[in-house]
């Protein structure tokens, strides 16, 4: 009952975004404004991860609405989920990003959360996990970053990935598989180290 | 021996007990390597949710409509270069004094033009050009090819054909970019539009003070007539943020019309004055438009409210203006439309002859820089680009190149062939 009710809450959002794209695609700023509010937390969640600095994150995420804006008149013959389309441009701009700063690192790590935790000790252990994972995750190759973000913290399925980065679906097990590989390798560096 | 595949790593991580269940995780090593590798992939699911920081989600959508506003102005203003750039014709040294083209008024850069067109553009280039729009990377190129004619043309009537033609072109160009949401291809297309119905109807002009072609004159409002109406149905059919664009393009239209018909002297009337004394298009042509689909009896309908305005008026009296040395007949606009305003009288053309010998046409009034929108708004930022445009003009005596259709056939035969090029092209 609940997944009916789920599906069609899904079929619904998916129709209103299609007809705000159709919108947006006319020139309709106000629709394509819409759009920005549903998606910015989510681009922004994803630079995030890979950038680890809030402002920076901001600028991206503007710019990633931006250049999406200059192009959305190609977004239809790509025929991917338009937050994939989205995390593709995001994607671009943050391997743009890394190169223009690569001296720079991220000074941020901790990310702002409102979690409380109830023990305190689990919320150590936990902290220390994620932010060995996140470190380990910021080492990886920009295309491994993204399979993985794309696959593990946005849960798309392979297909999306797929036409998201414009590779066929067994050259994404591919790189997920090297990036799980080279990640346990990092992770298990952080806890020798 | 079994190893761990990409492909079974991801149906352990999709299905973990069918892919442990499997033959391919008997062995112990893979069976130890792929919950390994899951441990590394759970690991990285429950990563902390960041969240926006409030004043820059309340902040964030404003300045992202404020880019967007910005860049679409950038971006037009860069098409708008695109389609004026003419910084070739002044490199090309002028024809030896004795040429027989200089003597038949053919430029220097025209012919150059023409050679280069020839030569280096092959007809690939020239196909893929004549489906452009704005902004199209060889939409140059068909600028070029089609401002051939009005170059080459060597009376003023001829280059009022041409423009008619280009103007066609661009009526056309704006339609298609409407029709695909395409809004700054649309306002480039019917500003060069309006632009190169003014500048037909300056040289129109002048060709009747010269020698009166009722004829040709009566053609070209006819074909003007014809445009207005797919103009009017272009500007009902748009997207929201396309309709100013078309509006100006139609007020301007309805300007130039009134000044090209044939007047009571035989003479087209200043366009200044015609400006003044003629009302923008009337409610009644939209409204009966309001509905999104123009229906060819609609189109009459429409017709048959332009008609009173585009038919052929009585001709006046004609007054000779002693005021300067220009022969050229001044007709009484008051005998033709009363008007209660006392629209200012242009200045008398005091423009040496050899300006005028050069093919310079008289510049009309009220240019694009004072034309006001459909929504009653003057567009500052177009009202600086006609500026520089204007004074680009002035500095030249010939903007385009292109062929000259027989205006002179039946106006519905010519505008039906522009529309039957219509559907197919650009797709």
């Amino acid at each position: 009952m609940a997944e009916g009710m789920s599906v069609q809450f899904e079929a619904r959002t998916s129709q209103t975004e299609a007809q705000l794209i159709e919108a947006a695609v006319r020139g309709d700023t106000r629709a394509f404004s819409a759009l920005y509010d549903l998606h910015a937390e989510r681009v922004y969640r994803h630079i995030y991860y890979r950038v680890g600095n809030r402002d920076d994150s901001e600028d991206l995420t503007q710019q990633v609405f931006l250049q999406a804006w200059r192009a959305i008149n190609r977004y239809e013959r790509t025929h991917t989920p338009f937050i994939a389309w989205l995390l593709t441009i995001a994607y671009n701009a943050v391997v743009s990003f890394s190169r223009r700063t690569k001296d720079i690192t991220p000074i941020e790590l901790e990310p702002a959360t409102h979690e409380r935790w109830a023990d305190p000790e689990a919320e150590t252990l936990a902290r220390y996990d994620r932010l060995a994972v996140r470190r380990a995750i910021l080492r990886l190759k920009p295309d491994h970053q993204q399979v993985i973000l794309m696959r593990f913290v946005e849960y798309f399925d392979y297909p999306t990935i797929a036409a998201a980065l414009g590779k066929t679906e067994g050259n994404i097990r591919v790189i997920q598989h090297r990036a799980l590989l080279e990640l346990r390798r990092l992770l298990s560096h952080e806890v020798k180290g | 021996m079994h190893k761990v595949t990409p492909e079974v790593l991801a149906l352990y991580l999709d299905r973990p007990t069918i892919a442990a269940n499997s033959e391919l995780a008997s062995s112990p090593e893979v069976a130890s390597e792929l919950a390994d590798l899951a441990n590394v992939a759970h690991a990285i699911g429950p990563l902390p949710p960041v969240e926006l920081d409030p004043q820059f989600r309340a902040n964030g959508r404003a300045m992202l409509l404020n880019l967007i506003a910005e860049d679409r102005e950038t971006r037009r203003r860069r098409l708008v270069g695109r389609l004026r750039r003419d910084w070739w014709t002044s490199r090309i040294p002028p024809l030896p004094r004795l040429c027989p083209l200089r003597l038949a008024g053919v430029p220097a850069f025209g012919i150059a033009a023409a050679l280069l067109a020839m030569t280096t553009l092959g007809t690939g280039v020239v196909r893929a050009a004549t489906d452009s729009l704005p902004g199209d990377t060889f939409y140059p190129v068909k600028l070029t090819i089609e401002g051939l004619g009005v170059t080459l043309a060597t009376s003023d009537q001829a280059r009022a054909q041409a423009l008619v033609a280009i103007a066609d072109e661009r009526l056309i160009e704006a339609q298609q970019a409407s029709h695909r949401g395409l809004v700054d291809a649309t306002t480039v297309a019917s500003d060069a539009y309006v632009d190169d119905v003014t500048e037909a109807s300056a040289y129109l002009a002048r060709a009747e003070a010269a020698r009166p072609a009722t004829a040709l004159t009566t053609a070209v409002s006819a074909s003007l007539s014809q445009q207005q109406v797919t103009l009017a149905a272009a500007e009902v059919q748009a997207v929201p943020a396309a309709q100013p664009a078309l509006a100006t393009a139609s007020a301007a239209l309805t300007q130039t019309i009134s000044a090209t018909r044939p007047s009571q002297s035989g003479a087209p009337r200043s366009s200044a004055v015609v400006a003044a004394a003629t009302p923008l298009p009337t409610g009644g042509i939209r409204a009966a438009l309001a509905t999104r689909v123009v229906e060819p009896a609609r189109v009459a309908v429409v017709t048959a409210t332009l008609s009173p305005v585009l038919q052929p008026t009585p001709k006046p009296p004609i007054v000779v203006d002693r005021r300067g040395t220009d022969p050229t007949p001044v007709p009484v606009v008051a005998a033709a439309t009363p008007e209660p305003t006392a629209a200012p009288t242009p200045p008398p053309d005091d423009r040496s002859k050899d300006d005028r010998s050069k093919g310079d046409p008289p510049k009309p009034e009220g240019g694009k820089a004072n034309r006001v929108d459909g929504g009653g708004k003057t567009n500052p930022v177009k009202g600086d680009q006609s500026k520089a445009n204007q004074s680009k003009a002035d500095q030249r005596p010939f903007r385009r190149f292109g062929t000259a259709p027989d205006l002179l056939s039946p106006p519905a035969q010519h505008l039906k062939s522009a529309a039957s090029r219509q559907p197919g092209r650009g797709t």
